[in-house]
């Protein structure tokens, strides 16, 4: 019987704690922001971009909050360069959103005062100037394997070598070209304004011709040895606010690889539109502006092709009476010592040009040097000139001339 | 006689809004207050330096008034000078820097120092003349000798993106335009914030004198009143930069209303060439008034008010960063608004209970912040605040009851009286925006006037000898009012004046003049319906003291008479033309 009691005391207190720490169903909180509405304003250092974010919340802390979310958001998801650019990527961030907007404070290095606020409803919304350490997020993002961390592929090519060029010659465009090279040059590229004036080497003019590319910025990207040239356009408007005249300025750039000609991005930025009587500094604006843009675009086409060794491109010149074994022998080099297949350009009788990408090879001279003795044909190869990714070969025997046919 | 003052407002907003990008910029429901800078082109121009006044007089022994004559007193070089810094003072006050332009150098007064500079823009020059021929003269001015300057500065500002050079560079940039203009480099930096003008011109102004004679201890006695009504034209301009010249942004009208000052003389009658000072005091209180009224005015313009935000949220109290730069005043209200889909929407309104020391602006920019209540609506964080035109000044008009019961005359029985119905009229002020102290906030010194009848005959040992009494009451109060929150407001107030009690003798037998002095104690209760309107209850209870019983032909007599509980009830408008009361204005 005491038992029994026992027993029945035991089931009743069982019964009330069971009841009573019965686990309560918690809908977890979404940190994700509620507003999307962001504005980039400027790249105000090539590590912080300032955006004008606005949030929504039912008092202006939590609207200030949802804000400054938003502005992460942004640089996430939308704009022109969004950090998470495949599907997989945000697929990735999907199991992070909620750590990453837990602690979004981290990133953002100024807030300013309110700019707006507004009730709609119950809700307020503000606007507020942000301004976030892009770096930081990017680290946080790779050290997450968010996004491939391309630090690894920078160590093992290295980043593009650039230059600058312009195919038009106003004044205004070398102030973009310097912005522009600035701007690469402080985000550790290896920058080359390309001066574009003197004259040009013979040899690279015949190389540019042979190609078909008439655009002397071209020939002037292929003379300085980059991987990568930037051609930079400028533009300027007039215009008129509440009677005052305005100026603006925009400044277009589209980047290739100098060995394929290969066009690996293409952008333009704008200025605010400003009184002033001078165009310099609305240049500058803009040209800050394409290159923040550009930048992500040439890192990420360049480190995607990367794994794949890098572009050569080689140009045989040798007599019409050798042409044909001179061919199938260079070929057969090149092949011998690409990472893929070997691509033959346009050839004639005496010329012969190739492209071919090759693994642990820095430049043009250290590719000649592994196509020593692979070679196979008549008389020897000879470099006749080398270039960054650009390689002019003289093969066979005898007095060899160089005619562009 | 005319007066004429010019000066030149020059504020940010032109180069700033040009300049500035939209991203970065506030829009309307964040606006904030930019400081700016007032150029004084001081002269003071008048149409005639003459002020005729004619003269009233009155003897209070048979109690007429009958004119007196004609005084004219001219207005010197010194007084004018007097009366233009005033103006100015009143139109600029502390939120601007001022700019002054004098015949061989420019000063320059900000917050923390005034510098002399040598500069060689020609001072604007103005005597007398209509009104037409100095708006003429202003215009000519501006245009030859401001708008080339101005035109060349804003246009290379352009050129440099001023507003966003690092100041080492701006340093540079205004030491080259000042080289290349010959125009001191403090004077261009100033003009960079330039863009509206304003010019204010007083209008002939009227004087009246009243001497009344008094008659104490055998010695005539005279009371003298000189009063001086000043119309004040600010007459705006703002700088077109398209065209390179001036255009009219704005004409308003300041009115001092009777500004008066007094003085007595004993023995002999005042003559005209000892009232000199008098003049001088009712001159400097009309041009203090008419300043007064001309800001207001101005305030109604949202490039001229204070505007900031709610920067911390403690119950009904809040703060914003902003204090006595921007001259801020004890007590002076200010709306509180939220901008939402239907546009900006008023949402209660507050009053100003500590202004921040403009030392801590430069020390301690955090804690740069004042204190406002919230008085009446709601508020949150970050709407947006507005300054209210306000002089701190209301015209009161009501009705209700006075008590006033006699009960002896010498040793006589007496009744008559009791509690009599009538109007009250009267004006109140905040001390605390007049004196623009902490420890005056919601002291309200106000001025009554009780005008009543309808009371019991007067009837001495047992027999009517007076009826149809009427009374008066005059008197000064002070109230202590307390904020309830949602526009109520309750206090108390306590004060002293005289009472006459007149009736009308009976059977042939001459009117009864009761007087006494009364002290006065009670409780009020009212309601804002804004800043500038309010309704009020008051109950007070009437002590008379020292009470007296003078009929014709009679020596005077004492005399016993109670008080007791009266009751009032009335409304209050706010008034813009202060007159005399501007004196007391800190």
């Amino acid at each position: 019987m005491k038992n029994k009691r026992i027993l029945l005391a035991l089931m009743t207190a069982s019964l009330i704690v069971g009841c009573s720490s019965a686990p309560k169903k918690v809908e977890p909180v979404d940190l994700r922001p509620k507003s999307h509405e962001v504005q980039e304003v400027e790249s105000t250092s090539s590590t912080e971009t300032m955006l004008r974010a606005s949030g929504k919340g039912s008092t202006v802390e939590a609207a200030l909050d949802d804000a400054r979310k938003a502005a992460i958001w942004f640089l996430l998801n939308a704009g022109d360069k969004p950090m998470l650019k495949t599907a997989e990527e945000r697929n990735n961030m999907a199991r992070f959103e909620q750590e990453l907007y837990g602690s979004y404070d981290r990133f953002i290095r100024f807030t300013s005062d309110l700019k707006s606020k507004k009730k709609v409803g119950e809700s307020t919304v503000v606007e507020v100037l942000v301004r976030i350490d892009v770096q930081m997020l990017r680290d946080y993002l790779q050290d997450k394997q968010v996004i491939s961390s391309t630090s690894d592929l920078v160590d093992q090519v290295g980043l593009p070598s650039i230059s600058i060029v312009a195919s038009d010659s106003s004044g205004n465009v070398d102030v973009a070209k310097n912005t522009v090279g600035e701007y690469l040059t402080d985000r550790s590229f290896e920058v080359n304004v390309v001066e574009q004036s003197g004259k040009l080497n013979d040899l690279i003019g015949k190389v540019a011709k042979l190609s078909g590319n008439v655009d002397p910025a071209y020939a002037w990207a292929l003379e300085s040895g980059s991987d990568v040239y930037i051609d930079v356009k400028s533009n300027t408007q007039l215009g008129e606010v509440s009677g005052v005249g305005t100026k603006k300025a925009s400044v277009t750039a589209k980047a290739f690889e100098t060995s394929t000609g290969r066009q690996l991005a293409a952008t333009t930025g704008h200025s605010s539109e400003r009184a002033s009587s001078g165009y310099d500094s609305l240049i500058q604006e803009a040209a800050n502006d394409v290159a923040d843009k550009l930048i992500s675009q040439i890192r990420k086409a360049w480190l995607e092709d990367a794994a794949k060794g890098k572009s050569f491109k080689v140009v045989v010149f040798t007599t019409e009476s050798q042409g044909s074994q001179v061919d199938a022998a260079v070929y057969g080099a090149l092949k011998s010592v690409a990472s893929g297949t070997v691509k033959r350009l346009a050839a004639g009788k005496s010329t012969f040009q190739y492209q071919l990408k090759v693994k642990d090879v820095a430049n043009a001279f250290d590719l000649m040097e592994k196509l020593n003795g692979k070679y196979r044909g008549p008389g020897e190869l000879k470099r006749e000139m080398e270039s960054g990714t650009l390689l002019v070969l003289k093969a066979g025997s005898g007095d060899i001339e160089i005619n562009v046919e | 006689m005319k007066v004429a003052v010019i000066a030149c407002t020059l504020s940010v907003l032109f180069a700033a809004n040009v300049m500035a990008e939209t991203a970065l910029q506030n829009d309307d429901s964040q606006r904030k207050y930019e400081r700016k800078v007032q150029m004084e082109l001081a002269d003071i121009g008048m149409e005639s330096r003459r002020v005729t006044s004619p003269i009233i007089y009155c003897s209070t022994d048979d109690q007429r008034c009958s004119p007196r004559g004609i005084w004219t007193f001219e207005v010197n070089k010194a007084l004018e000078a007097k009366a233009a810094a005033e103006l100015l003072e009143r139109l600029a006050g502390k939120r601007y820097d001022l700019l002054a332009i004098k015949s061989d150098s420019i000063s320059i007064t900000s917050l923390s120092e005034t510098v002399d500079v040598k500069a060689n823009i020609a001072p604007f020059s103005f005597d007398t003349g209509s009104y037409d021929s100095f708006k003429r003269d202003v215009d000519k001015y501006l245009d030859a000798q401001i708008a080339p300057l101005l035109g060349s500065v804003l246009i290379k500002a352009k050129d440099a993106r001023y507003q966003e050079l690092p100041d080492k560079e701006k340093a540079t940039f205004l030491s080259d335009i000042a080289k290349e203009t010959s125009v001191p480099a403090d004077v261009i930096g100033k003009l960079m914030n330039s863009a509206f003008v304003f010019s204010f011109y007083a209008h002939e102004s009227g004087g009246s004198i009243t001497i009344t004679r008094l008659s104490l201890g055998g010695l005539p006695v005279f009371n003298i009143s000189f009063s001086v009504s000043m119309r004040v034209k600010v007459l705006i301009h703002r700088f077109d930069a398209e065209s390179g010249k001036f255009v009219v942004y704005d004409e308003i009208v300041g009115e001092s209303g009777s500004s008066s000052a007094s003085d007595r003389v004993v023995g002999v009658f005042p003559i005209q060439t000892s009232q000199d000072n008098l003049f001088e005091r009712a001159y400097m209180t009309a041009a203090k008034a008419a300043g007064i009224h001309a800001n207001t005015k101005l305030k109604e313009d949202d490039n001229f008010s204070i505007f900031g935000t709610i920067d911390e949220v403690d119950g009904r109290y809040f703060y914003s960063n902003m204090g006595e730069n921007e001259d801020l005043r004890i007590d002076a209200p200010y709306t509180i608004s939220q901008t939402t889909d239907n546009g900006k929407q008023q949402t209660g309104w507050s009053k100003v209970r500590a202004v921040a020391d403009s030392d801590l602006y430069k020390t301690s920019p955090g804690e740069y912040r004042s204190q406002f209540q919230l008085v009446d609506g709601a508020m949150e964080y970050k709407d947006q605040l507005r300054e209210v035109p306000w002089t701190g000044v209301f015209f009161n008009i009501g009705g209700g009851t006075l008590p006033y019961t006699l009960e002896k005359i010498d040793q006589d029985p007496a009744a008559g009286g009791g509690s009599m119905g009538g109007l009250f009229l009267g004006v109140k002020m905040d001390l605390g925006y007049m004196f623009n102290k902490a420890a005056f906030s919601e002291k309200w010194l106000a001025l009554d006037l009780f005008l009543g009848a309808g009371g019991e005959d007067i009837s001495r040992n047992g027999v009517v000898t007076h009826t149809a009494p009427t009374i008066s009451y005059y008197g000064l109060s002070v109230a202590h009012r307390y904020n309830l929150g949602s526009g109520l407001y309750t206090g108390f107030n306590y004060g002293y004046g005289g009472i006459d009690l007149n009736a009308v003798g009976k059977n042939g037998a001459a009117e009864i003049d009761v007087k006494s002095g009364a002290f006065k104690l009670g409780a009020n209760l009212g309601y804002m319906f804004s800043p500038t309107t309010e309704i009020f209850a008051n109950v007070d209870y009437y002590e008379p003291v020292a009470s007296t019983a003078e009929q014709k032909d009679a020596p005077t007599a004492n005399a016993d008479v109670v008080g007791g509980w009266a009751a009032l009830v009335g409304v209050s408008f706010h008034i813009r033309s202060i007159g005399s009361l501007a004196s007391m204005m800190r």
